[in-house]
């Protein structure tokens, strides 16, 4: 879970030459300075955009925004704002009606035609041209005397500081107008505003004379430049453990730019969370994990969870060689993706990180609104569905999926489960729409494409999180479509996977939401460590084939917003989970005796306590020929400082019955005991196995 | 994914009806309704002939076709879009007759296409529908001029945004396809090259393999590297969507042996020049059209859109004009 968020004013710990020199934090200063916010902003349930046109898109973010509630994370509270055009009408059609909306303002250029849209409520216009749609959102959402802290105007001549003075003038209940050529006749109106609704000055994020245009003005006018305005959001929401990175050069290209980061205004100051610029252009070549250390660096944070919000090209991810490929000394091995803040050596997983990824800002401004105000209905399912198998190639995987149904089921979850040629096109078709989580485990298939004879579904989708456990499920179409028709989240691969590590991490995933509460980042982050430390195991044990079980490891990403909770609806959990706490030096791990139903796949056998998990691991019985699967005991307890940074355990039995990974970031420890460590004495009953932790010498 | 054809044609068929043009049994779109399709078709004659007297041309080529179809219901409201060919510079069209058996049908025009919507309540068992109408193609071709990358800043014009938009099997957003683009065409770019149209072609081109059995979907085409001829052809529109060139999917014909054909012929459109021009990967057809292929219909959409039909099926028949009594030289 991420932490209480800190008290604003914590001492400062700005590395001197970092991001933030005393000079550049004098505006930010005076910015923090400005009065009350105002209370104004559009009366709308919700605001529809047409087109994606920068100039029109961020003044309404400005004039949409709200004070958040008192018990809000938000920076500010808008209402859903969607960016359509023709083509979307669809997709958006059934998001408005779910939202139900009884005002709704559509923004655009006159002479735009919104009569293919069918809009419920009552709807009103604000039709102007780019040039001046900023002044007539200002005078319907401000009125005299609103007083407003200030009159925001971006000089309109590139996309990122605009970007950046649309969250600072949201957050400040502020309007925003961007200068189309002539900056001083927009600062002259600018002034104006200012002076009617009762503001004192007039800000200008880029470049001018503050002089010269304070002349023209009739007001105090002070110039800023992005990197200041971006600064100055972020001391608004400095106790966030929350960071968005997102590449405002997404914006340009001659190819489809998806603007997402356009998009991505709304999620941020919902979730309150700060924000740095990544990728080319304004993001200086920064990737993710960089920005994140940078701002730390300069005393915000630390960020538990991390969205990124734009693509593979816009927001490039790493590569690397396939392990697996590397090691049996292939010439020309695979190059695969892998994600952002995942170490191609293992390191342990520590921070929540989900990514935003759509086709477009149509979609994304969609899914937003998805994430952000919830727009689940009575008629949605809120169980499991679970489709494993449909090839019969994986009887491994689909022996440990059966036991993710019966975990599922054990706390509560109601669950549909379906193997092999149970799976039909006409049952995809049925079921997919009516669940609100779908676990596909096996070969890829375009679910949503009729590639590959599964069949599309025409509907939209309730916000659902699919994971789809298969290879490449995220280098696909399907994660894309999904969105775009209404899922919340995709999980998926972007290397090929065996299915019996993938069904692991997918046990070890919905493990942690369902008996830890955790989110969706922080169930992706527990799931990594598992399979890290089983790689750990299978060392100490002497198994030479741990390289794929790493490959897994690295393997897996969410799409979506890492703060979700579990989208199904949980009970009473039946049977008790393993479990471990930490006193002193000692973690204590319980394992409970109650195990959940046996489950077979071919000759595949387990038999395994709830919260136990599970890998490739497996004994044979030949008595009976049965191949048991080797039950696995992964907790995650946090350690105190005085273990130091490289702490080190010793267990009850022999090394090789337990491994471990640590993160020296979060001081989470993540271990992984295997069913050996129990003493035979206790046969079939509850035990209780204490390890002691250690500082380790290279601390 | 975006709108869905029958949505479009829903709406369309809702918003812009156009004329009902019989309940009994047999329409003659040649008649009364027809008028305004005959009267371009003469006038297109008439420019035809008037340049053969100027300067010598191909013979222009002249088939009778016949498009039956098979429709079996199984209770439900059948629901068929049938595309009619429109003359243009290309093909003259004339001689239509529709026989539609019972079925209610119904003219519109839907984004250029002119439609026949047929609709059957109810319908049980087998129904014939049989259309048929006389082509007078000539061969096109013409200079496909540049349209430089970036195409343009900005929106695009209002018309050309229903051919930009990524659809369903023209996935022009996908990162996947803007991937493929943006690899292939920045070294070329950066060497100076800026026609989006010849990158578009090109990449297509050379960076798929013709296969017969290879992919129809863009996106499986781009991940394994083959595609068939309706798979190169929807690459290069969607590249070419994707670059900002207003793009379509052509539907047609082939009437140039008079051996029936069994499937439909595709072709791409591309607007340069403030016109659109035809294309064709597989073919080689930079800026041209044989004679032998007869336009039906353009758009994202499959030949025949159905709804509530338990199954369809159909054949051409091609056919040379019968001469009549009258001498003619």
């Amino acid at each position: 879970m991420i932490p209480p968020q800190r008290p604003t004013g914590s001492p400062t710990n700005s590395p001197g030459g970092g991001a933030w020199s005393v000079l550049r934090l004098l505006p930010i200063l005076a910015l923090l300075l400005i009065s009350s916010p105002a209370r104004a902003a559009l009366d709308a349930d919700v605001v529809l955009i047409y087109g994606s046109s920068w100039k029109r898109v961020l003044p309404t973010y400005a004039a949409a925004a709200k004070a958040p509630a008192k018990d809000s994370e938000a920076a500010a509270a808008l209402p859903p704002v969607i960016l359509w055009e023709g083509g979307e009408e669809r997709w958006t059609e059934d998001l408005l009606r779910r939202l139900a909306p009884k005002k709704v303002i559509v923004v655009g250029p006159a002479g735009v035609s919104s009569s293919t849209l069918q809009i419920p409520g009552e709807v009103s216009r604000i039709e102007a041209t780019d040039e001046r749609i900023g002044a007539e959102l200002a005078r319907l959402a401000f009125p005299k005397g609103s007083q407003a802290p200030a009159v925001f105007v971006a000089d309109g001549t590139a996309f990122a500081p605009a970007l950046a003075a649309s969250a600072l003038a949201a957050s400040s209940r502020a309007p925003l107008l961007v200068a189309s050529g002539d900056l001083p006749a927009t600062v002259r109106e600018a002034g104006a505003l200012a002076r009617e609704l009762g503001a004192e000055e007039v800000v200008v994020i880029g470049s001018g004379d503050e002089t010269l245009l304070s002349a023209a003005a009739g007001r105090r006018v002070r110039v800023i430049d992005g990197a200041a305005a971006l600064g100055a959001y972020n001391r608004k929401v400095a106790s966030t453990r929350h960071l968005v990175v997102t590449a405002p050069s997404d914006v340009d290209g001659p190819f489809s730019p998806p603007k997402l980061s356009m998009g991505s205004l709304p999620y941020i100051l919902g979730k309150g969370a700060a924000v740095a610029w990544v990728g080319l252009g304004p993001g200086e070549g920064r990737n993710p994990e960089a920005a994140a250390v940078l701002l730390e660096a300069d005393d915000m944070g630390p960020f538990e969870a991390v969205s990124i919000v734009g693509d593979h090209l816009a927001i490039p991810m790493h590569h690397m060689e396939d392990i697996d490929q590397v090691a049996a000394g292939k010439a020309d091995p695979r190059v695969h993706k892998v994600p952002s803040f995942v170490t191609q050596s293992g390191r342990a997983a520590d921070r929540a990180v989900g990514r935003l990824a759509a086709l477009d800002v149509f979609d994304l401004s969609r899914w937003v609104t998805r994430i952000v105000h919830g727009v689940r209905e009575p008629g949605d399912g809120r169980g499991a569905l679970i489709l494993a198998n449909a090839d019969h190639k994986f009887v491994l995987g689909e022996a440990i999926s059966r036991t993710t149904s019966a975990e599922l089921a054990n706390a509560g979850v109601k669950v549909e489960s379906y193997y092999r040629d149970e799976i039909t096109p006409e049952l995809i078709r049925q079921e997919l729409p009516g669940h609100g989580l779908i676990l596909w485990e096996g070969h890829p298939r375009d679910l949503t494409l009729d590639d590959d004879a599964l069949p599309a579904p025409e509907t939209s989708l309730p916000p659902a999180s699919y994971f789809l456990q298969g290879c490449y499920t995220l280098d696909r179409s399907d994660p894309y479509l999904l969105i775009e028709r209404g899922a919340n989240a995709v999980i998926g691969t972007y290397m090929a996977v065996y299915s019996a590590s993938g069904s692991g991490f997918a046990r070890a995933y919905l493990s942690g939401q369902l008996h830890r509460q955790e989110t969706a980042g922080e169930a992706m982050s527990s799931a990594r460590n598992f399979l890290l430390a089983t790689v750990e195991l299978k060392k100490r044990r002497g198994h030479k084939d741990w390289r794929k079980t790493l490959r897994a490891a690295l393997s897996f990403d969410l799409w979506g917003d890492p703060t979700a909770a579990i989208p199904v609806k949980t009970g009473a959990t039946k049977k008790a989970p393993v479990q471990a706490k930490v006193a002193g030096n000692q973690i204590t791990v319980r394992i409970p005796a109650a195990r959940l139903p046996r489950t077979t796949a071919g000759a595949y056998v387990a038999e395994i306590r709830p919260g136990a998990q599970l890998s490739a691991l497996y004994d044979h019985d030949d008595e009976r020929k049965e191949r048991r699967l080797v039950e696995l005991f992964f907790v995650e307890v946090d350690l105190p400082a005085s273990l130091g940074d490289n702490p080190q355990l010793t267990g009850p039995s022999d090394p090789s019955t337990y491994a471990w990974v640590w993160s020296p970031r979060s001081r989470k420890l993540s271990l992984l005991v295997h069913q050996d460590a129990i003493p035979k004495s206790v046969g079939k009953g509850a035990a209780t196995l204490r390890f002691t932790a250690s500082r380790g010498e290279a601390d | 994914m975006k709108q869905t054809l029958h949505e479009r044609a829903t709406r369309a068929v809702g918003g812009r009806r156009a004329r009902l043009f019989s309940l009994g049994l047999v329409a003659l779109l040649g008649g009364t309704l027809g008028l305004a399709a005959m009267s371009e078709a003469q006038s297109a004659v008439d420019e035809a002939e008037t340049a053969v007297a100027e300067r010598p041309a191909p013979k222009p080529l002249v088939r009778v076709v016949r498009l039956s179809l098979r429709v079996e219901g199984d209770g439900r409201d059948a629901y068929l879009e049938l595309p009619l060919p429109q003359s243009d510079e290309h093909q003259t069209i004339s001689d239509e007759k529709l026989l539609t058996r019972g079925f209610q049908v119904e003219e519109v025009m839907q984004d250029g296409n002119r439609l026949a919507i047929l609709t059957y309540p109810k319908l049980e068992g087998r129904k014939r529908i049989t259309y048929e109408f006389k082509a007078t193609t000539r061969k096109t071709s013409v200079e496909v001029p540049p349209v430089p990358v970036p195409v343009a800043a900005g929106e695009p014009a209002e018309e050309d945004r229903i051919w930009l938009r990524a659809t369903r099997q023209l996935q022009a957003t996908s990162p996947i396809i803007r991937e493929k683009l943006i690899t292939y065409a920045t070294p070329r770019l950066v060497a100076g090259e800026s026609d989006a149209i010849r990158i578009a072609w090109d990449l297509t081109h050379e960076g798929y393999t013709r296969k017969a059995k290879g992919s129809n979907t863009v996106l499986k085409a781009t991940r394994i590297g083959h595609a068939s001829d309706k798979g190169l052809d929807r690459l290069f529109a969607t590249f070419l969507r994707t670059s900002g060139v207003p793009s379509r999917p052509v539907v047609g014909v082939e009437i140039g042996k008079l051996k029936n054909p069994k499937h439909a012929s595709h072709w791409v459109e591309a607007k340069a020049g403030g016109s659109w021009v035809p294309m064709s990967v597989p073919r080689g057809e930079y800026g041209k059209l044989p004679a032998r292929y007869v336009k039906l219909a353009h758009g994202d959409r499959p030949f025949l859109v159905r709804d509530g039909v338990k199954e369809i099926s159909y054949r051409w028949k091609l056919s040379k004009p019968e001469i009549g009594a009258e001498a003619t030289r």
